[in-house]
């Protein structure tokens, strides 16, 4: 699955997407292996998640050709 | 770009095209909004701003959007683009634009969209001051988060 990340968040993990090879995971287990993999992203932990550009629930499914998206606090207008 | 109704674009917002988008001969009303770069908050000076988008959901939820004020307001036209990318003071970083056959649901419809646009389109704005940069997140204080932000313990993890 690929995940990716925007503004002060992709600030934070220096990169703007990677690629989790891994079939199935909760919405919830993703932002833990991001948190695993960027400790120091601590955005992530306040971030609204999309999962293929919708809204998803914490105990949602994510799938391997799926597109995750950790989405921080909005400030458009 | 052309008759696109909901888009994301680094090139200046152009208001009149919006507004032609939505004219029609029902609509007895036309409200546009500009959303313009502020140069001072709170006493502090800006010198411009970066805005970020999630481009392909940014559209989707602008589209969302355009979808809820019609059905809330019956025969009402929606247009709405967002900028991306560097803006220097007064330019326009949103336009919105509805037409309703009579005015009052044109413009609380704009009102309501641009409301709507601070919760749900992943578009982010970096401030660029005289003495630092920051992102910008959470204006409406909605943050799902009840402390707002991460807190001292988890910065320190």
């Amino acid at each position: 699955m690929k995940i990716l990340f925007f503004a002060g968040l992709k600030d934070q993990t220096g990169t703007e997407e990677v690629v989790w090879e891994k079939d199935e995971a909760t919405v919830g287990e993703v932002r833990e292996y991001v948190l695993s993999l960027f400790p120091h992203a601590y955005t992530v932990k306040q971030a609204m998640a999309a999962v293929n550009e919708e809204f998803v629930q914490e105990t949602d499914t994510v799938h391997a050709d799926d597109t995750v998206a950790f989405l921080p606090p909005v400030s458009g207008g | 770009m052309e008759n696109k109704r909901y888009y994301i674009t680094d090139s200046p917002l152009n208001p009149l095209e919006l507004q032609q988008l939505v004219t029609k001969p029902e609509a007895g009303a036309v409200n546009c909004f500009i959303g313009t770069v502020r140069e001072f908050t709170k006493g502090r000076r800006t010198l411009y701003l970066t805005y970020e988008a999630y481009e392909k959901m940014a559209e989707k939820k602008l589209a969302q959007i355009g979808s809820e004020i019609q059905e809330k307001w019956e025969e009402t036209e929606c247009a709405i683009a967002h900028r991306t990318g560097r803006l220097d003071i007064s330019e326009a970083a949103v336009v919105i634009a509805v037409s309703s056959p009579h005015r009052q649901a044109a413009m609380e419809a704009s009102s309501y969209a641009i409301e709507r646009i601070k919760e749900i389109v992943p578009i982010w704005k970096k401030e660029q001051w005289e003495d630092g940069t920051a992102w910008i997140g959470d204006q409406l204080e909605k943050n799902r988060y009840p402390r707002g932000g991460p807190g001292k313990e988890e910065l320190e993890e």
